[in-house]
């Protein structure tokens, strides 16, 4: 009961800081809203991205082209001019079909504006690769004589995709996650280390000065009690904000979070519990609350980047993808991958409860040989 | 002025006796820049890992054996690591996450190729990787592509061998006939393929400008992140009155000769002096450290000069609508972070869609970041001139406006 | 001559009147104590002399300048001893001497002398670099206490400069005050210590709801309750008990009472006696009977009814 009253105790105090129900609620969903809005062009699988054509040419050839250009994925807008609001712009040259009847090279320009989403850039690219591809393809075949030979024959030869290549998704999904689907998961790891560490830290620092975790032990709780207590509350605290920012990206943003919403709880809970022991270590061990605020900005950050919660992990060398399992925040994010991404079930993720199992251990003897009544 | 020098001088000595907090703020940027670099090295994205593509050959034709080893050659070799595995092993490690993709050549592909027949090839895409299964598509489509052009371009031949083959028959004649056939249409590929007749260039339109080299990750990097950690730095100088209000050392100046006036603008040349030493020394570190060029160094200078007499100026605004230390952390902290999210501190404005640009511009992070990368891009102090300027006009605007409010508050709340 | 001149001072914060038209005059080098319970208005008093609060009405005369009108000049001759430790506890005692002392306009010269000066003064030399942080309760209230005199103010504003301090520091803060006292300075002392009142200050003001309820030296204040003894009965009785035998006792003066407890004055060798006798006659339990010597206490008990710590 005891541990209960102390942790109880411990949340009531970090809730009456309304600064608390910023972090806790408003950034993170601020951060996973701006996160996902940005690396979501990808998600909307309608989306077509736009590529901006200025023909200067406007021959027969030309508008074939710009009739490859044009397909499921890719919307293709006419220019006049170049102009600095496009932020994909495919440049034809003068002479683009007089050119290449008379087997002279030819330039296309494709313009990237500062602005530009990458990712869009480069599906810009590749399709228009593709449709050069397919003009080229039909020059050899046609082999024209003149202009007005290849205007003659262009239509007539017709080039049936012979192979072709279909994509299918791993796992049980039929849609690859992208955009908030990625980014709530990731926040939630990073804001609980955040959470945790600095309300959880800060607590028990201001109780060491101010007397009174002098005070609680000399009540009847045990040494046993008062740290698990303090664990306790801190995992608690972890764990409503999981419940918190998932419930919320689920209802505001939609996002999907695999068959097996328990076993996503099961990782949450043995994250918090590792974070919850590095709290209290932190807590122990420092003496001002500055430090702990910025030694929670470097450790939760260095966590969360090397862990896969900034960038997906499969953007950095395989070093470094294996250097993020250093972290709980690695063993946590592959755990979530797998259960939300794959849809496999709690059989996949029983190395990783595990590993975050050891680290929980790991922290909380740590804490329990500093968490000693010290006066300040 | 004499007070206003004190007063300066004391905040310093105190700030000297009691570094951590400043030198904990310079040390973030520094350390998340380097992990940066650690992750993506220096050249940023340029170095993307290779796209790790498992291959599962259920035809094993000469055809699919081809394809398969078209994946290794040249340029691909550099974006794609193969391997050959069984089907159930490749979906194993797929779902282990140990590739980016699986490519599943199926049987019959090359007798169908052969035939001139339609066929696909299967890719299962990882579904936790976002980019790198893309990458995998998109280089296997093009290649299909290719395949399918070359299929129709060689159509008349691929036809020939095939009669020659139903029926077993191989004239020399014909095969004299389809030599010559074969390489005038080589010949005729070459003409248009070897180099390709139409190439096609990328270009950033920052280079029409000429505005020099591709800025290294730590160049992108260290400043944004240190445009964030400068308000906070600034904020701490701040900070302080409310610190002060609370020890009664505020009172204390107000009995004294000194005035509110000079006190709160002792707040502000000192934030903005700390602001200047704390991103010289992120200048410095950075340079030595990163190899990081930030240009003219007088123009740079003068760019650190402006943009804390920005800050510091904005910092003081913002305090004129605090009286408390717990409105200053929701305030302070609220608004520093939103403006650093939005105007490139954490993620580059170049990702945001052009609605959110908007909103960055509005942010003072935006403005310094911009001016930097304009710097360091060799560019002249003229390119960022308007930009000095309004930031000094903005910065004396916020501190004048800033000063008024905060003398009212102050007189107001001591009496209290 | 006249330091301080106070004219009908009134302060009101929003129905409450904290200072109701109170008038008084301090001569140059006098050490006038205020004393009152909490909520008598002292320290709004006190901020209006120190320029943090504007006056209802009123008029504020230092050295003969307005205060009003010549705050700048005024606030160079003043000096201020919070109750808190206003210091900034990185700095060193030094620094902070040199800080303060510059920023009341100082010579260096002066500064560099006076600081060495008060520091002996107060035992701090050879501790004065170290920071403020480091110092016990006792060396800060000192500190405290120097900054306030650093620039030699012509009037300094004392807050309770004793508070939960060791006896030897608060002799030599006393020491300390009275050495400014004889060098001119004029002293305002609040404190809540009846006994630190008599001993420093030259006169007293006692006040209470907003009002000046007596204001001399110790002596004429002790004549509010006149020379006779103070006497204190506690026991088992109601205040009608009480009231009833005192009613007939013309030899006593009641000061104060409550069920339980009653305060007189009177003549105690020859008069307990007798007034014991008509308790016992009642068949009143007496648990306590104490006779004292005339103080401000008792001074303070008759003006206002109340003990000081109430």
């Amino acid at each position: 009961m005891i541990l209960w009253i102390i942790a109880l105790n411990d949340l009531k105090q970090t809730f009456k800081d309304r600064m608390f129900f910023f972090w806790f609620l408003v950034f993170p969903l601020l951060f996973a809203f701006i996160f996902g809005t940005t690396f979501s062009e990808s998600e909307d699988q309608d989306r077509k991205v736009t590529l901006n054509v200025v023909d200067h040419d406007r021959s027969f050839l030309s508008n074939k082209f710009m009739s490859e250009l044009k397909s499921e994925k890719y919307a293709v807008k006419m220019l006049d001019t170049e102009t600095e609001e496009s932020l994909r712009t495919l440049i034809i040259p003068q002479n683009f079909q007089k050119d290449i009847v008379s087997g002279t090279h030819v330039e296309l320009v494709l313009e990237k504006a500062a602005s530009s989403n990458m990712e869009a850039f480069q599906a810009a690219y590749s399709n228009t690769l593709k449709a050069i591809i397919k003009i080229i393809s039909k020059i050899i075949i046609i082999a024209p004589k003149d202009e007005n030979d290849l205007e003659t024959l262009y239509d007539q030869k017709d080039l049936v995709r012979l192979i072709s290549l279909r994509t299918e998704i791993a796992g049980s999904l039929k849609v690859i996650p992208a955009g908030f689907s990625h980014s709530v998961p990731a926040i939630t790891i990073m804001f609980i280390i955040f959470n945790i560490l600095m309300y959880g830290g800060i607590l028990l620092l201001q109780e060491r000065r101010h007397g009174q975790l002098e005070r609680i032990f000399l009540s009847p709780a045990t040494f046993g009690t008062i740290l698990g207590g303090k664990w306790i509350s801190r995992v608690i605290l972890g764990m409503l904000q999981t419940i918190l920012l998932l419930t919320v990206g689920k209802i505001l943003f939609k996002i999907y979070l695999g068959p097996s919403l328990l076993s996503i709880f099961l990782v949450a809970l043995f994250f918090c519990g590792t974070i919850s022991g590095m709290s209290i270590l932190f807590g122990s061990l420092i003496r001002k609350e500055e430090i702990i605020i910025i030694l929670n900005i470097l450790v939760a950050n260095t966590m969360a980047a090397l862990g896969g919660c900034w960038w997906p992990l499969e953007l950095v060398p395989r070093g470094i993808r294996n250097l993020g399992f250093v972290f709980p925040t690695g063993w946590a994010m592959d755990a979530l991958h797998k259960l939300i991404f794959f849809g496999q079930g709690f059989s996949s993720i029983l190395p990783h409860i595990g590993m975050l199992l050891l680290f929980t251990l790991l922290f909380l003897i740590l804490a329990i040989r500093f968490f000693k009544l010290r006066k300040y | 002025m004499k007070n206003l020098f004190h007063l300066v001088r004391k905040d310093f000595v105190r700030k000297w006796e009691n570094p951590v907090v400043i030198l904990g703020f310079l040390l973030i940027p520094f350390v998340f820049t380097l992990i940066f670099g650690f992750v993506f090295g220096a050249e940023g994205e340029d170095t993307l890992p290779r796209v790790k593509i498992l291959t599962v050959d259920k035809d094993k034709s000469f055809i699919s054996e081809l394809v398969l080893r078209a994946l290794t050659q040249g340029d691909l070799n550099e974006l794609i690591e193969m391997e050959q595995v069984e089907e159930e092993e490749g979906y194993r490690l797929l779902d282990r996450g140990n590739a980016s993709a699986l490519l599943i050549v199926p049987k019959n592909f090359g007798q169908s190729v052969w035939d001139g027949e339609q066929t696909e090839l299967l890719l299962v895409k990882n579904p936790s990787e976002q980019f790198l299964p893309q990458i995998a598509e998109e280089v296997l489509d093009t290649l299909t592509l290719i395949l399918s052009s070359l299929r129709h371009i060689f159509t008349d031949e691929l036809n020939t061998i095939r009669e020659f083959d139903e029926l077993d028959k191989f004239p020399d004649e014909a095969i004299s006939t389809l030599s010559i056939k074969v390489k005038n249409r080589i010949e005729a590929v070459s003409k248009y393929v070897f180099p390709p007749i139409i190439s096609l260039k990328q270009k950033t339109l920052s280079e029409e400008k000429g505005e020099g080299s591709d800025l290294s990750i730590y160049s992108y990097i260290l400043p944004a992140i240190a445009m964030m950690f400068l308000l906070f730095i600034c904020n701490t100088v701040f900070e302080d009155i409310l610190r002060e209000k609370e020890t009664g050392t505020l009172t204390r100046i107000r009995i004294s000769p000194a005035s509110m006036t000079e006190y709160i603008w002792s707040k502000i040349v000192t934030s903005a002096l700390i602001g200047i030493i704390c991103t010289a020394a992120l200048i410095i570190l950075g340079n030595i450290f990163f190899s990081i060029s930030w240009g003219n160094p007088g123009d740079v200078a003068l760019l650190v000069l402006c943009l804390n007499i920005l800050i510091a100026g904005f910092i003081a605004f913002l305090y004129a609508f605090i009286r408390t230390e717990r409105q200053a952390g929701a305030l302070l902290t609220t608004v520093i972070l939103l403006m650093s999210m939005l105007g490139g501190s954490m993620i580059p404005v170049e990702n945001f869609p052009p609605v959110i640009v908007n909103f960055s511009k509005l942010t003072l992070n935006y403005w310094g970041i911009t001016a930097f990368k304009i710097l360091m891009r060799g560019e002249s102090l003229a390119a960022i001139f308007p930009i000095l300027i309004c930031m000094v006009l903005a910065g004396i605007v916020f501190s004048v406006i800033g000063s008024f409010f905060l003398n009212n508050n102050l007189k107001k709340g001591i009496a209290q | 001559m006249r330091m301080l001149q106070i004219e009908h001072l009134t302060k009101s914060f929003e129905k409450t009147k904290a200072v109701d038209d109170i008038s008084f005059e301090v001569k140059v080098g006098e050490i006038l104590g205020f004393l009152g319970p909490n909520g008598a208005g002292k320290t709004t008093t006190i901020s209006m002399i120190a320029g943090l609060l504007k006056p209802d009405s009123g008029k504020i005369l230092i050295d003969s300048l307005d205060l009003d009108r010549d705050l700048r000049k005024v606030k160079r001759l003043m000096g201020v001893v919070p109750q808190d430790m206003a210091f900034y506890e990185e700095l060193t005692a030094k620094e902070n001497l040199l800080f303060w002392g510059k920023l009341q306009g100082v010579r260096k010269k002066d500064l560099d002398e006076r600081v060495e000066y008060y520091l002996k003064k107060t035992g701090l030399l050879g501790r004065e670099n170290e920071a403020l942080k480091k110092y016990s309760g006792g060396m800060k209230r000192r500190i405290n206490l120097i900054i306030g005199l650093i620039h030699q103010p012509k009037l300094l504003l004392l807050d309770e400069p004793t508070i939960g301090i060791d006896i030897q520091t608060k002799l030599n803060i006393y020491e300390i005050i009275k050495e400014a006292s004889a060098n001119g300075t004029t002293i305002l002392y609040t404190t809540h210590n009846l006994q630190e009142a008599e001993e420093l200050c030259d006169r007293i003001a006692i006040m209470d709801l907003g009002k000046i309820l007596a204001l001399g030296t110790f002596n004429e204040l002790i004549q509010i309750v006149g020379e006779k003894d103070i006497v204190i009965i506690t026991g088992k009785f109601s205040i009608d008990q009480a009231r009833s035998i005192i009613s007939g006792f013309e030899q006593a003066a009641l000061l104060s009472l409550e069920e339980g407890k009653i305060v007189l004055s009177l003549e105690a060798s020859k008069n307990i006696s007798i007034l014991l006798e008509e308790f016992f006659k009642k068949e009143i339990t007496i648990d306590d009977v104490s006779i004292k010597q005339p103080n401000l206490e008792s001074v303070f008990l008759k003006l206002t009814g109340k003990e000081l710590r109430e």
